[in-house]
């Protein structure tokens, strides 16, 4: 071990503290925790830094949109089609902001009456085409992703709507109501 | 530019969502160690900016390429973006918007070294200078304060002691303590708890350090 050399600026000691402490092995659910207890919504960190990040990595590959290349994740269409954030589009369509990342990022778990749910609403208070709605969850982002990448690919955590249910910040009412509707589109 | 893309696209999409956790968990503990926002609040910041947006704007400013990142020098994107996020709140702190005082250039020799370049001396400026003494002034006291409240976990104080002795990485630091390196990183989850805590606590007591 090099001799150390004291530290007595604590500018420097608290960035040593932040870079010690990032480099702790966080837990999604301690990384959650941790971001809800300084008042940060860890899914709508989320949903916002990774829809900016998929419309720079869409913009790189600026080639015009043709069949077959992947549509945009449901949140990153509305929010390039409507200039509004998350938040306000969320409460357009009357759904909680984890909700609404939740079915952007894992559309193999969105059941059709889901779809079409959220299509309609957003035809009728976004003023969004309903095919464009559709469109977001018949080419998966993970399989965007998947194609980009040289790594194998990773199975998707998420495989059904409960899934999505456990996690979208939803009074019990309103979850009633989409538990309803997923399950009578399955009997 | 190319590099970060592409170092992004190799990533699963639960990876990169950890790692956008993990930053905006990181910009947050970088917003509460200023002394001041104008907006009293370390979330929600000055010109409309908040945790979430700095996250994105890191990444935005390295996939545009306005902030090149050259994986030869620092082969770790997520550290290339911490120091992006450190960059950005720095100068947001700083900014007119954030300070009571004007931080602008006003004179002709000011002005006459360009856009931007008069930022980068900052204690050329007396009012930028009595900003970083408050900055300076702020982190003594959070140093004290953590070590005050920390009498109750002395793993914790240990490693604070360890660290202003130099010892700045987990190994080091473990050897010395002769504690394992994974109660190291366990302590210093506590130590982030605490350093939330002391904002608080700073912020419920006046600094009588001017007097």
């Amino acid at each position: 071990m090099q001799e150390p050399k004291p530290i007595t600026d604590a500018a420097e000691l608290l960035h040593h503290i932040r870079r010690l402490s990032y480099q702790a092995d966080w837990g999604g659910e301690e990384l959650d925790a941790a971001l809800r207890e300084g008042g940060v919504d860890p899914e709508r960190l989320v949903s916002r830094a990774m829809a900016d990040i998929v419309r720079h990595l869409h913009h790189e590959d600026s080639a015009p949109v043709a069949p077959g290349i992947p549509a945009r994740p449901l949140l990153v269409a509305l929010r390039d089609s409507t200039h509004l954030p998350s938040s306000a589009i969320a409460e357009a369509l009357e759904v909680p902001v984890p909700f609404l990342s939740m079915v952007s990022r894992h559309p193999n778990a969105v059941p059709e009456p889901w779809r079409q749910e959220l299509a309609r609403r957003a035809e009728q208070r976004l003023e969004i085409g309903q095919d464009a709605v559709l469109q977001s969850f018949s080419s998966p982002f993970q399989f965007d992703r998947a194609a980009r990448r040289d790594t194998p690919y990773t199975a998707d955590p998420v495989q059904h709507y409960e899934d999505i249910l456990a996690r979208s910040g939803m009074t019990p009412a309103v979850r009633q109501f989409w538990q309803t509707l997923a399950a009578d589109a399955c009997s | 530019m190319r590099d970060a893309h592409q170092a992004l696209a190799r990533l699963s999409e639960a990876d990169l969502g950890k790692m956008i956790k993990e930053l905006g968990r990181y910009a947050l503990s970088v917003s509460r160690s200023k002394p001041r926002w104008r907006t009293n609040d370390p979330i929600n910041l000055p010109r409309g900016e908040s945790v979430d947006s700095i996250v994105s704007l890191a990444f935005e400013k390295v996939l545009t390429g306005e902030r090149a990142w050259n994986p030869a020098k620092e082969p770790d994107l997520e550290m290339y973006l911490m120091g992006v996020i450190d960059s950005l709140l720095s100068h947001l702190s700083r900014h007119k918007d954030n300070t009571a005082v004007i931080a602008m250039p006003e004179t002709s020799e000011h002005l006459n070294r360009g856009e931007g370049a008069w930022q980068a001396q900052p204690l050329a400026d007396p009012e930028t200078a009595l900003l970083v003494q408050e900055q300076k002034r702020y982190e003594a006291r959070v140093v004290q304060l953590l070590l005050d409240t920390s009498q109750d976990d002395p793993v914790v104080a240990q490693i604070i002691r360890a660290m202003q002795a130099g010892h700045a990485r987990a190994g080091d630091i473990a050897e010395v303590l002769g504690i394992a390196v994974t109660e190291v990183y366990n302590a210093m989850k506590r130590l982030d708890r605490k350093i939330v805590r002391t904002r608080e606590q700073l912020h419920d007591v006046p600094d009588t350090s001017r007097q």
